[in-house]
């Protein structure tokens, strides 16, 4: 039997060989790809969504930011996606499709699943913290403590706070703590092929023997935040993983650790006035405009002649009108002439070869005429052209019918059936007995004889002028916009005119700050139209309306960027108080505004959190005014926690705001250091102490 | 010369083997100290296959004499397969092995020359020491089948077959991994 298994052996020897080459390759036989994009349950992409192939436990992907996933799968594999915030979804079989598009729905900010491993305790807390509005950023200081017994070995920690729009249902994830257990790390890294860099986390993980007893975990991160009037609420999401368990089977928790925004200078106050542009600027200079002109120059002829008889009819007086442009073209220094063009025709009775000649001829005359009048240089190098041409009896009968005379139909038909063969149309015209008619009244308006001249010039253009030609819808310089606008030429058309020169000339200063600061007056202001402009060495005037544009848009960083290109003994010290404020730079906006006492005063101290003296402050402001008495709920709420006698002063305060404004209900309800009052308000029993 | 051969075909053996494992996901290369230490060199190939488990070819051989003691030559392939508990190449794990070995111990005098099979499950456990280095310690124990031809003083005595239960695997393993 041995023998039997010897000769076998041989056959299993090479087998087995090839067994494990098959084996090992078991994760890549008929295996394809497999993609698709997961929404939320509102159809947004969702990004970092985990997918969990049952054929490739280790090999765990992604989905990318716009929600899209490829991975090799198996025809019958199963597959989980899973997503902090929402619930898990699970395909049990695939059954070949390539392509899947999910729908996650969110999970509620209770457990989504708890490790059971005793009570309740065994969950991961946070202190209590709010959210901070400083300047455009959003700010979260928690501290996080571990059970025992929670991070063990062979296990990853990944807290992921996040920042939650409750106004615009959308989610900002802020920088997660990821702490791995040495165990993981090396388990992880034999994972990914000892490459680190293509896990997702490994820029934010930390590798951690174990936590002391009663280790708090402080954190701290920000967020820039454009909308900073929506409703906040900041969520935190925990997991836990140990090596080699299934997803469901790990830590998995969320938690809301700051509901609403603290953000007392939201009631700052301050107004500005735009800063006018004055002489600091670039003024533009006129430029050269390219002009031209045309004019016809009525001409007779003797028949079939073509010298020009100065005697003849008003001929003197069309050539002197004609040379006298001329002229004063040459002789304007500031005009320069370009080109000059003579069309010439003649009428179409007769033969047409000797209508030509006779027209190109009567044309050499004007020519002759026009360039023995310009000084000999100019002659030589100026650019002419010319055509001469037969008029047709089209012309002639288009010229009829615009008399409205009956003839003018067969005229054209004429025109039409010899168009080839004028002396014959010609013929059978003058045979309709319009000879006398057409020689005396038409065929003279079609021998013409027109000129134009092109000449660039220097030339300032008066307001009247300039008006007209921006009517007329002409291309106006630089100068020229600046003309209109500085002379305020069409009083109602500032802004339409500003945009069209800023239209024209993308690197125009001027409508630019015309326009900005009448934005400002208005009380409209538009950041974007001064944005090219407010750069390092723009004029101050510039600068600051720009300030004040983002300012009031609310856009406080990029504010303070534009506040750091000038030196403080330039900025009027009340608008360096008030971007210092509304930056965080609590201390220096202070040394400004403590002396002006009232609101901004209380506001500062409560943002630098100094809340006793906010309180004493605040018993100075003037009663039953709806902000001064918000602000003062805000003063006392802050203080409530050592004395309830204070939160009684606070829902007083709060209920009288409402009462004077309404619309401060709004703007209560986000904010955090007011939005508790509002639950107790509702809740407060008829015998409470402030009655 | 017999051993020669088989010496041959497990070199044969394992260069066919890292060729066609290039494609496995994770490879260790081990070698047990145990073993070793009876002067007999061995080398072994694990590949991961799925998220818990691995396949594993070994082979030993002992081709030597020394002075007077017992020589135990031998030429062995064994294959095991290994379920782990929490992640391939790391803690507990149960599995199974089926071993061919060509014998030729001599000892007192009696030398044995046959062929031996067997079959039967292990358990084991390893340590992690590095990101690329493992500890395991192992055994197995299971059914044992030889046939082998008795000689004693030089003199054919005849063939013998036993049927043993036996260890299959006794290891005390250093393993690089690989990839």
């Amino acid at each position: 039997m041995l023998n039997y298994i010897h000769c076998r052996f041989h056959f299993i020897f090479f087998v087995a060989v090839f067994f494990l080459s098959d084996v090992s390759s078991y994760a890549q036989m008929k295996s394809y790809s497999l993609s698709g994009v997961i929404k939320d349950d509102l159809g947004e992409p969702l990004s970092d969504v985990m997918i969990e192939v049952e054929s490739q436990k280790d090999n765990r992907a992604a989905t990318g930011s716009d929600g899209s996933f490829t991975i090799k799968v198996f025809p019958n594999d199963k597959i989980t996606f899973s997503c902090l915030g929402f619930e898990s979804y699970t395909v049990n079989n695939i059954k070949g499709k390539r392509r899947l598009d999910i729908a996650l729905n969110p999970s509620f900010i209770q457990l989504a699943e708890v490790q059971v491993t005793g009570a309740l305790k065994n969950r991961i807390l946070a202190e209590p913290t709010d959210i901070e509005i400083i300047g455009n950023y959003f700010h979260i200081r928690p501290r996080f403590s571990i059970p025992d017994g929670m991070f063990l070995s062979f296990s990853r920690l990944i807290i992921q706070p996040s920042i939650y729009n409750i106004t615009k249902t959308k989610r900002i994830f802020l920088k997660p703590i990821i702490w791995d257990d040495k165990g993981f790390d090396i388990l992880h890294e034999r994972m990914y092929d000892f490459n680190p860099s293509s896990d997702p986390l490994c820029d934010y993980k930390e590798i951690r023997k174990e936590l002391r007893k009663g280790e708090r975990i402080p954190y701290h991160d920000s967020a820039y935040i454009e909308n900073i009037k929506d409703d906040y609420r900041a969520d935190v999401f925990f997991y836990i993983e140990r090596k080699g368990r299934k997803i469901s089977k790990n830590y998995i928790d969320t938690l809301t650790i700051a509901n609403g925004t603290v953000n007392p200078l939201r009631f700052f106050d301050y107004e500005f006035s735009a800063f006018p542009l004055k002489d600091n600027y670039e003024k533009p200079s006129p430029e050269k405009q390219f002009m031209d002109e045309d004019g016809s120059m009525n001409l007779i002829f003797e028949v079939s002649k073509s010298n020009i008889d100065f005697n003849l009819g008003n001929n003197r007086t069309e050539i002197d009108a004609t040379l006298h442009k001329l002229h004063s073209i040459i002789n304007n220094r500031d005009a320069v002439l370009q080109s000059f063009f003579i069309d010439v025709s003649s009428s179409p009775e007769g033969k047409y070869i000797s209508n030509l000649a006779l027209a190109r001829d009567r044309l050499n005359s004007a020519k002759k005429l026009i360039l023995s009048n310009l000084p000999t240089d100019l002659a030589r190098t100026l650019y002419t052209q010319s055509e001469a041409r037969v008029a047709s009896w089209f012309e002639v009968a288009e010229l009829m019918k615009r008399d409205s005379l009956p003839v003018a139909e067969e005229v054209e038909a004429i025109a039409k059936k010899f168009s080839n063969d004028p002396e014959r149309a010609t013929k059978e015209i003058y045979g309709l007995g319009l000879r006398k008619l057409v020689v005396e009244s038409y065929l003279p308006q079609v021998r013409k004889m027109q000129y134009r001249f092109t000449y660039s010039i220097n030339r300032v253009l008066t307001n009247d002028e300039i008006y007209s030609y921006y009517i007329s819808g002409k291309r106006l310089s630089r100068y020229e916009y600046w003309r209109l606008l500085e002379e305020n030429v069409l009083k109602d058309s500032t802004e339409l005119i500003a945009r069209k020169a800023m239209l024209q000339y993308k690197d125009f200063l001027y409508p630019a700050a015309i326009l900005s600061e009448l934005l400002l007056k208005e009380n409209r202001p538009d950041p974007e139209v001064l944005k090219p402009f407010a750069v390092r060495g723009a004029p101050l005037p510039i600068l600051q309306n720009q300030i004040l544009s983002l300012l009031a848009k609310n856009r406080f960083s990029e504010a303070d960027s534009i506040y750091m290109l000038l030196s403080p003994s330039d900025v009027l010290p009340e608008l360096s108080g008030v971007v210092n404020a509304m930056n965080g730079r609590f201390e220096e906006a202070y040394s400004y505004f403590a002396l002006r006492g009232g609101l901004n005063e209380v506001l500062l101290l409560l943002a630098m959190k100094r809340d006793k003296e906010a309180y004493d402050k605040s018993k100075l402001l003037e009663p039953m005014v709806a902000k001064n008495e918000y602000v003062k709920a805000i003063c006392a709420n802050r203080l409530s926690d050592d004395s309830p006698l204070k939160l009684g002063e606070a829902i007083m305060a709060i209920e009288n705001a409402l009462e004077l404004d309404p619309s401060l209900r709004e703007i209560a309800e986000v904010d955090a250091d007011v939005m508790e009052l509002l639950v107790k308000k509702e809740e407060k029993p008829a015998d409470s102490p402030n009655n | 010369m017999v051993i020669a051969r088989w010496i041959l075909k497990l070199i044969i053996f394992f260069i066919s083997l890292s060729i066609s494992t290039v494609n496995a996901q994770r490879l260790s290369l081990k070698t047990n100290a145990l073993y070793w230490l009876t002067l007999s060199p061995n080398l072994s190939l694990e590949a991961v296959v799925s998220s818990h488990s691995t396949v594993g070819l070994s082979g030993a051989f002992n081709a030597w004499t020394i002075g007077s003691l017992p020589s135990i030559k031998f030429a062995m392939v064994q294959g095991d397969y290994r379920y782990w508990f929490r992640a391939p190449m790391s803690g507990h794990f149960i599995g199974g092995t089926l071993l061919y070995s060509y014998i030729n111990p001599t000892f007192n005098c009696v030398r044995r020359e046959g062929y031996a099979a067997g079959i039967g499950p292990t358990y084991g456990y390893a340590w992690i020491l590095g990101k690329h280095w493992n500890l395991e310690a192992y055994i197995g124990f299971g059914y044992l089948y030889t046939k082998y031809s008795r000689y004693d003083h030089g003199l054919y005595e005849g063939v013998q077959y036993k049927h043993l239960f036996a260890p299959l695997s006794i290891g005390a393993t250093v393993s690089y991994i690989l990839k």
